[in-house]
């Protein structure tokens, strides 16, 4: 499926006091293609990558497109290793076993609303971090678009060994969680392709592997 | 069930407190170090997807320092850890070949079968752990059952159970569906049901050789004998010790039959060693012209022992196999005591593969060559015996055919090192010492001959049955190592092989 890169792709939170862009759109779209909220981001001291994406229920759980509640959507994390660092063998690899919470913050009412994203697999898109939402009754509709915030932590139950012990600061085995900021519209849901011309500097779009996920 | 009862709990702190104030880590009073990693198990799961690895590791210091009811330090007998890793990439939801799986539940059953007591039992999850050597696994330190500290836990054997399941059912994409094992609970997959000594075999024999022993000490018995020109002496010792031996060794039904080793290849075995025990052969060596010549008869003694030896582990290699395959492993009849043989019938060459190993220089050969085979042959063995004890397998193929080609390598370095002498003594008119290197080289050669083309054998044979040296010129030479070299290539790699431009 055709993959789009909309808007610069990371927002820190220092930056987020920008205010949002208004759009008209007020209906919430079904998605025919997978929507690149943020572009793989270096985390983690740059040991790993951090993308988040919005696609549709048909594509990620098959279900028929005529079966998917307007507004509802599956938002999913891919966090992978950018080398063999802390724990991991190769670029690309999933980082597994951490907490990862999504906060969707209603930019009209300012309402947010935070859901954990859980480890899903598929084949494509290889292990994720997701969850589905009914972006209308859990976050409302916004006309002036939504804040993404995303929290990645070390999940409980998880042992270091000694070699890995002074890695941790500002990774996902540190104390502090990692925090990742970004931001769509429902614009960019609807028409990916107009948002995509808009953005100031997409990236490539990436290649498919063979086995249908991406190359990282 | 978890033992890790208050007077252990007592002891440990007390032993922890001690260690502390010794300025070392804490260990656990019985605690001894594993010599290395010791590999219980290698597995390919869901249609070779996935791989997965159990071994019983050294303790390493981990963070939280409290895990099923075990210290993860010192405090502990070791690290249970299990690498289960994708075997390619874009398979089951991996992205790369090595990438660790995880949300898997990983359950493991100890019994100590020694004392066979209920309470023995410990039970628990390996549980996710990262390092940076390691990367991602599932481990836990073990404390074997019964955790006193008086018990020597590697001295007892347990049976070990690893099952592996989801850790939870994972939600899965329409492209994954319908899912694999991997992702939804189904009946666990049973990894790993086996009679387990942890600690490994340090050493060898593991268990009984003393008849195998008695025989290398007959055939030292035999050289001392013929140190001292004393070949009487030396008849009796084999006559006594040997005898049966052999007779044992001339049985191609002892033999794998995919060696091809037929009878006419084993009927000289014992009448060139016999008949040089007696001085009367083999012709046309050892008794020539109505003389004996006592340096050739004991090559002849010599390298003919040391062929029945390299028989016999032959021989008790296949033995394990067979044992192997029957699943009996037990080192009193099964697969590990016919290993432990062929360590001991070792004892008896293990002079001639560190002496040859000498021959292996002057760039005589290929740059591929790998002179070490004495002690690649000991590594081999102990790794082989450690193999059994998990079921042989793919550890234990490997060693035996460690052990098998550098014993051949041993021999082939002999018999192209002695063609080049035949070639130095010409060239010094030293006819005796031509005659002595060619014995040398025949009979060397009759160790490996089975291996031959008829062809390449009757090149050989010719020449070295051949004592007058004014007909052995350089390029019979280079046709005998061409010769040896034709059967050698396949045997051993090509760029091991002997260089004949530097025959002189």
């Amino acid at each position: 499926m055709k993959r789009l890169t909309l808007i610069p792709t990371l927002l820190l939170l220092a930056a987020c006091e920008d205010q949002p862009i208004p759009t008209e759109a007020t209906e919430l779209p079904s998605l025919e293609e997978e929507v690149v909220v943020i572009d793989a981001t270096p985390i983690a001291g740059g040991a790993a990558t951090l993308k988040f994406e919005i696609a549709s229920l048909t594509e990620a759980w098959g279900i028929p497109p005529a079966d998917v509640a307007a507004g509802t959507y599956h938002f999913e994390a891919q966090i992978r290793y950018a080398g063999p660092l802390l724990g991991g063998r190769n670029a690309g690899d999933f980082v597994p076993y951490l907490d990862v919470a999504l906060t969707l913050t209603n930019v009209d009412t300012g309402d947010a609303f935070e859901a954990p994203l859980l480890p899903v697999v598929g084949i494509a898109e290889g292990w994720h971090y997701a969850t589905d939402l009914d972006l209308g009754s859990d976050v409302g509709v916004s006309r002036a678009g939504y804040e993404v915030g995303l929290t990645v932590g070390p999940a409980q139950g998880v042992v270091l060994h000694e070699d890995l012990l002074d890695s941790t600061a500002g990774t996902f085995f540190g104390a502090a969680p990692i925090a990742v900021r970004g931001f769509f519209t429902l614009d960019d849901l609807a028409a990916p392709e107009a948002a995509e011309d808009e953005a100031p500097a997409a990236k490539p779009k990436p290649k498919k592997t063979p086995g249908g996920g991406y190359g990282y | 069930m978890k033992r890790l009862t208050f007077a252990l709990l007592c002891a440990t702190a007390a032993r922890a407190e001690e260690a502390e104030e010794a300025g070392g880590p804490p260990q656990h009073p019985r605690t001894r170090a594993l010599a290395a990693e010791q590999v219980l198990s290698e597995n390919d799961l869901y249609g070779g997807a996935v791989e997965a690895e159990l071994e019983a590791a050294p303790l390493d210091f981990t963070v939280p320092t409290l895990l099923n009811g075990v210290e993860m330090d010192g405090l502990a007998d070791f690290h249970l850890e299990l690498q289960l890793r994708y075997a390619a990439a874009n398979v089951l939801g991996g992205r790369n070949a090595g990438e660790f799986v995880p949300y898997q539940k990983v359950h493991v059953t100890i019994v100590n079968t020694t004392t066979a007591s209920a309470d023995d039992t410990i039970e628990m999850d390996l549980v996710p752990h990262a390092g940076h050597a390691e990367g991602w696994h599932y481990a836990s330190n073990v404390l074997l059952p019964p955790g006193d500290s008086e018990a020597d836990p590697f001295e007892d054997a347990y049976r070990v159970t690893v099952t592996l399941a989801p850790a939870m059912t994972i939600a899965t994409h329409a492209d994954a569906s319908p899912p694999s094992g991997l992702f939804a609970r189904v009946e666990p997959l049973v990894l790993f049901d086996r009679d387990v000594a942890f600690g490994g075999i340090l050493q060898m024999p593991v268990g009984d050789v003393e008849e195998q022993l008695d025989r290398v000490a007959a055939y030292a018995d035999i050289l001392a004998a013929l140190d001292a020109n004393d070949f009487s002496g030396a008849a009796a010792s084999f006559e006594a010790s040997l005898a049966g031996m052999f007779e044992g060794r001339m049985d191609v039904a002892g033999y794998d039959a995919a060696r091809g080793i037929t009878e006419a290849q084993l009927a000289d075995l014992s009448t060139n060693v016999e008949s040089a025990l007696a001085q009367t052969g083999p012709a046309p060596d050892c008794l020539t012209g109505g003389a004996v010549v006592a340096s050739e008869c004991k090559e002849w003694i010599k390298k003919g022992i040391e062929r029945a030896f390299y028989l016999s582990i032959l021989h008790e290699i296949d033995e394990a196999r067979r044992a192997i395959a029957e699943g009996a492993l037990d080192a009193v009849e099964g697969a590990a005591h016919k290993w432990d043989e062929a360590w001991a019938y070792f004892r008896a060459l293990e002079a001639t593969a560190g002496k040859r190993q000498t021959n292996c220089d002057d760039g005589r050969f290929g740059a591929g060559i790998a002179c070490g085979m004495e002690a690649a042959i000991e590594a081999a063995l102990l790794s082989g015996a450690n193999a059994i004890l998990i079921g042989g397998g793919a550890g234990f193929d490997a060693a035996r055919a460690v052990v098998e080609r550098e014993l051949l390598q041993v021999e082939y370095l002999a018999v192209v090192h002695e063609i080049i002498a035949m070639r130095e003594k010409i060239l010094v008119a030293d006819d005796a010492g031509y005659n002595k290197a060619r014995v040398e080289a025949r009979a060397f050669y009759r160790t490996i001959a089975y291996l031959f083309a008829a062809d390449d054998d009757a090149v050989l044979i010719q020449a070295f049955e051949e004592r007058d040296s004014t007909t052995f010129a350089q390029g019979d030479a280079v046709t005998l190592v061409e010769s040896l070299n034709a059967t050698m290539n396949g045997l051993l790699q090509a760029d091991e092989l002997a260089q004949t431009e530097v025959i002189p």
